[in-house]
């Protein structure tokens, strides 16, 4: 973003980003008057718009709102997905008093909710002023697994008249907790970007009929170097891209993102996140110093997502931006859900790897020191990763000691340990490993793979490990199939790797016994 | 594609795919003991597989197109990742009531060279659908054995002929690609509710050279994206595409065109040795689709394809549509620039031999053009000779002469004007702009014209508002140019007196 390296190399992000807006202050020979450097920051951050901040760029003239045509739709959860769900679009155009018409069939949308307009204006020496403008809608009061049917519209262009035929999306809320949940699938992947692979993973991820899809970070790649550094190239247009090409899944499944490196965009504020707040609408039942960290449960699964940006020794731009509040809130939130008494299972997802062996990031130290001691704790079942463009298995683990888990196992996490995935080629170029691929109908078994894990001081300490059980370098995502169990019972998590064009690469089953005894006395209106 | 250049000059794309195509034809054939290297790069390999469960193929890249006759016809084309069994479509006249299913055909693209693409198959899908009522909004869903969309899409029929039209618009651009530009052009054009949109060719730029050799670097996977850009618009407005240099991908028998058979559905009115050349009646104004590889100097590979028969049909089917009582306004579309200033491609000689007189024989009056990544109007032209136009100004035809607009900021890398824009609000007559136009020989030829009237780098798409008119009163074609920021740079009004004559024995089945 047009700063010499020197300048900033070991700046924090919000040093970073006091940088960029004071040097393009300077450059701007003083915008109108004294607190333009404060509103030009509040601006860049994507505080919703007010009059007084509105002021401070340019706004293009009014469009009538019929010919602003919005795009970009993506779901997500609320706290609770059993009665809350969040719809976020963009519009190229600023509009008026945008809505969101809910019904249950496609012929009843009656219901009108008003939306939020969250401005973001992108300008430095190297970016063309650019103005987005991100719409956000909250439903609440959902009932447990309904399905419902939705459509979006301002002032001027109200899907509701069929003149203006708009286009009528559906989703499914979570299952009430007072039943045994039927079976269901989701899908994961990280490190996506704007590409044909990104494209071709969407549509075999859409074929999953997932009730969910979790993105582990790495989002979009308009940071394209991801240090979350000023001088990394920024295009902020290319998310135009990004949530396009996103659209046909993410507007009828919940597309839950997380925060990888490449998404601390050192334009925003506050910790490169700025432009993310805008653009994402995340469950906020996180720790509050926090962003892109929440848990939901669905069916008998509870689902975690992690800031990894905080812990990274690998690049160490927000690290220990939550005070240590993240990792605590972590803790608390793995006992609550280990509490619950239909939650059989718990999958925690972030960007940088606990264990993988690629030559490129491998390992993040950090996480090793701070989260994995947690998942031994609480018997984790299933962790997520991306950041390593590859998909990679280990063997399970618990307390550092591994057990040889070969495709087509069965695991049973309470004594055999955690099973941790990096399933991070969804879209961005390949990276590759050390040794030979190996994976379903191609089994390569090497003992031994030479590795490293970042340390502090962003230094690699070479490992060699026995944990690497699978590995493809191609493109690819995770599927889970969840089949939940009368009390007693098993219940099995049954993951699938599964390639853009459709090919099963791993399979492994995670079995547990099902609780949910006193699942009558749960609250479906509790998150 | 992996031919050393010293043999790729000069060959014609026949000879350039017989020659890539070499290696493949003898491995399959030993396998496969097909005939003919056309069918195998077609899609025999993709036959072999079996086929997935119809429920985990999820169709994308919507996009419709007129028939022959945009009253009753329209065809519904779509993209599968793997091949499926029994596609269809329904359509209905309410989202609740989509009727039977029409069944569609598939049309596998096999793409390979070794050591250069590696295999990739694609399946397009295409659905015809005869027998619609002029003037009516339908609704259709698309589905496959074992799965239907539960999306619904809608697209509008043109009105009657036997009636006046009420006022429509139209859109058109060129020189499009895949890129946040291309997808901010598209939501603009959305946002003019078209009634269709014209696409000057160079539609996705998977042949990133374009200059149809073999030597070109060509991503066959960059259609899917392409389609999916797209489908937000075409979806519901009928994308009538045509042919520009990079839509010449040599690896595709005939002409660099097999990819594009696979992938588009022209309407099928041409002359039959052309591709995406067409025309077809909406409301007061007729539309024709040529394809300029036929003709280019600049760029030879497929120069005399059609042996002709393109340019004598385009006499032939101005004249039919001048007699049409029903057709004020008549509208040429094609990629190569009759009239353009750009440093890069300029004008194109061949296009001013060969089809220009013809523009001026029958009073055609507006020409959309692309290849050259600006905006740019010329002063209207009748017989070379050009008389003022500026922003703003009313065009009668009939006398001023014809209206040549480049298009070509479609959403790919934009280029230069040798001197200065000029546009709404940022005006700057030059009476004499450097230029040149390709001769027979390949080769540049200098000019200064005076005729370069609005020119603007950025990207930017053209909207033309219709106003049809009763017999005796005058029709209104308003050209615009609108940025991929909204904002109208250029304006200007053609107008005419409608002639007419009796309506009431137009068919509105025939085109």
């Amino acid at each position: 973003m047009g700063l010499p390296d020197h300048l900033t190399a070991r700046l924090s992000m919000s040093e970073q980003h006091e940088l960029l807006t004071r040097q393009r202050g300077h450059r701007r020979r003083s915008v109108l008057a004294a607190g333009a450097a404060v509103a030009a920051g509040a601006v860049a951050a994507g505080v919703p718009a007010n009059a007084a901040s509105a002021t401070v760029w340019q706004q293009p003239a009014k469009v009538p709102g019929k010919l602003v045509v919005p795009f970009g739709r993506h779901l997500a959860w609320g706290p609770n997905p059993r009665s809350q769900v969040r719809v976020g679009w963009q519009v190229p155009h600023t509009v008026s008093r945008p809505f969101l018409r809910l019904g249950d069939a496609p012929f009843n949308l009656g219901h009108k909710i008003p939306a939020e307009i969250r401005a973001l204006h992108s300008e430095s020496a190297t970016i063309h002023a650019t103005d987005q403008y991100y719409v956000h809608a909250s439903i609440d009061g959902l009932q447990p697994g309904r399905t419902y049917y939705y459509a979006v519209g301002h002032d001027g262009f109200d899907p509701a008249d069929l003149t203006t035929f708009g286009r009528i999306d559906s989703f499914t809320t979570a299952p009430t907790r007072h039943r045994v949940p039927s079976p269901f699938t989701f899908t994961a992947f990280g490190d996506q970007g704007v590409s044909y692979h990104a494209l071709g993973n969407d549509g075999q991820l859409a074929a999953q009929d997932p009730v969910f899809h979790l993105h582990a970070g790495d989002l979009c790649y308009a940071d394209s170097n991801g240090q979350g550094l000023p001088a990394d190239t920024f295009d902020p247009r290319t998310w135009d891209q990004f949530l396009a090409q996103t659209e046909p899944v993410a507007a009828s499944v919940p597309w839950m993102a997380g925060l990888g490196n490449h998404d601390m965009e050192a334009l925003y504020s506050p910790n490169g996140y700025g432009g993310q707040l805008a653009r994402w609408d995340f469950p906020d039942n996180g720790p509050v110093q926090s962003e892109g960290v929440y848990s939901f449960v669905y069916g008998n699964v509870g689902v975690i997502s992690l800031d990894p940006n905080d812990v990274s020794f690998e690049i160490p731009a927000n690290v220990g931006y939550t005070g240590g509040a993240q990792t605590k809130w972590l803790d608390n939130r793995l006992k609550w859900l280990r509490e619950q008494d239909d939650v059989d299972f718990v999958v925690v997802f972030f960007h940088h790897c606990a264990y993988s062996t690629t030559t490129a990031h491998a390992s993040e130290g950090g996480v090793r020191n701070q989260w994995v001691p947690l998942f031994d704790k609480y018997g984790v079942d299933l962790v997520i990763n991306g950041h390593n463009h590859i998909y990679e298995r280990a063997d399970t683990l618990k307390g550092g000691k591994s057990k040889k888990t070969p495709i087509g196992s069965t695991v049973h996490p309470a004594t055999d340990g955690t099973t941790y995935v990096t399933a991070g080629a969804a879209g961005r170029s390949l990276y590759a490993f050390a040794v030979p691929d190996s994976y379903a109908g191609h089994v390569n078994d090497v003992d031994e793979v030479p590795s490293f894990v970042w340390a502090s001081g962003a230094v690699k300490v070479t490992e060699s490990v026995t944990w690497s059980r699978v590995r493809y370098t191609g493109y690819s995502f995770l599927a889970v199939d969840v089949k939940p169990a009368d009390a007693g019972r098993t219940t099995t998590l049954t993951l699938r790797a599964v390639t853009e064009a459709g090919d099963e690469i791993d399979r492994l089953v995670i079995a547990r016994e099902a609780g949910g005894r006193s699942r009558s006395r749960l609250n479906d209106g509790a998150a | 594609m992996g031919v050393p250049d010293h043999l790729a000059v000069r060959l014609s794309l026949p000879e350039q795919h017989e020659f890539l195509n070499r290696g493949v034809r003898r491995r399959s054939l030993l396998v496969a003991g097909a005939g003919g290297a056309v069918a195998l790069a077609a899609g025999a390999p993709a036959f072999a597989r079996e086929y997935l469960p119809g429920k985990v193929i999820i169709p994308f890249g919507r996009r419709l197109a007129w028939g022959a006759s945009p009253r009753t016809q329209i065809r519904v084309s779509w993209q599968v990742p793997d091949k499926v069994r029994h596609p269809y479509v329904r359509v209905g006249d309410s989202p609740a009531t989509l009727g039977e299913k029409i069944y569609a055909e598939i049309r596998p693209l096999h793409t390979e060279i070794k050591d250069v693409i590696p295999a990739t198959d694609q399946f397009y899908v295409h659905a015809a659908i005869d027998d619609l009522v002029p003037g009516a909004r339908y609704f259709y869903a698309i589905g496959h054995h074992g799965y239907e969309s539960d999306r619904i899409d809608a697209f509008r029929t043109a009105p009657s002929r036997r009636r006046l039209a009420g006022p429509f618009t139209f859109t058109a651009f060129g020189d499009q690609g895949v890129s946040p530009q291309a997808l901010h052009n598209d939501q603009r054009i959305a946002a003019q509710n078209p009634a269709f949109h014209l696409h000057a060719g160079d539609l996705c730029y998977a042949d990133s050279i374009g200059q149809g050799k073999i030597e070109d670097l060509y991503n066959p996977l960059r259609w899917d994206q392409f389609a999916d850009q797209n489908e937000s618009v075409a979806a519901s407005v009928p994308w009538m595409a045509t042919l520009g240099n990079h839509d010449m991908e040599a690896v595709y028998s005939p002409n660099g065109y097999g990819g594009q058979l696979a992938r588009w559905e022209f309407p099928r009115n041409g002359p039959a040795k052309a591709v995406g050349s067409y025309s077809f009646i909406y409301g007061n104004v007729g539309v024709v689709a040529l394809d300029a590889n036929d003709i280019s100097f600049e760029i030879q590979v497929n120069r005399g394809y059609t042996d002709g028969t393109q340019t004598r049909w385009l006499d032939g089917r101005l004249k039919f549509l001048r007699e049409q009582p029903d057709v004020d306004f008549i509208v040429v579309f094609f990629h190569y620039c009759a009239y353009s200033t750009t440093v890069s491609h300029a004008s194109d000689g061949a296009v001013r031999n060969m089809w220009v007189p013809l523009f001026d024989k029958y009073d055609v009056d507006l020409i959309i053009n692309g290849h050259n990544h600006i905006y740019e109007r010329a002063d209207t032209i009748k017989h070379g000779r050009s008389k003022r136009t500026p922003i703003g100004a009313t065009v009668r035809p009939a006398t001023d002469g014809t209206t040549y607009v480049t298009a070509g900021a479609g959403g790919r890398g934009l280029y230069e004007f040798s001197a200065p824009d000029t546009y709404a609000g940022h005006e700057r007559h030059i009476d004499a702009v450097k230029a040149f136009v390709w001769n027979a020989a390949g080769d540049r030829v200098k000019e200064t014209v005076e005729w370069s009237r609005v020119r603007y780098t950025g990207y930017s798409f053209v909207a033309v508002d219709v106003q049809p008119a009763i017999e005796g009163e005058t029709t209104t074609m308003t050209l615009r140019a609108i940025t991929e920021k909204g904002v109208e740079i250029d304006r200007v009004v053609l107008e005419r007196k409608v002639t007419g004559g009796s309506r009431l024995r137009l068919s509105d089945q025939i085109s």
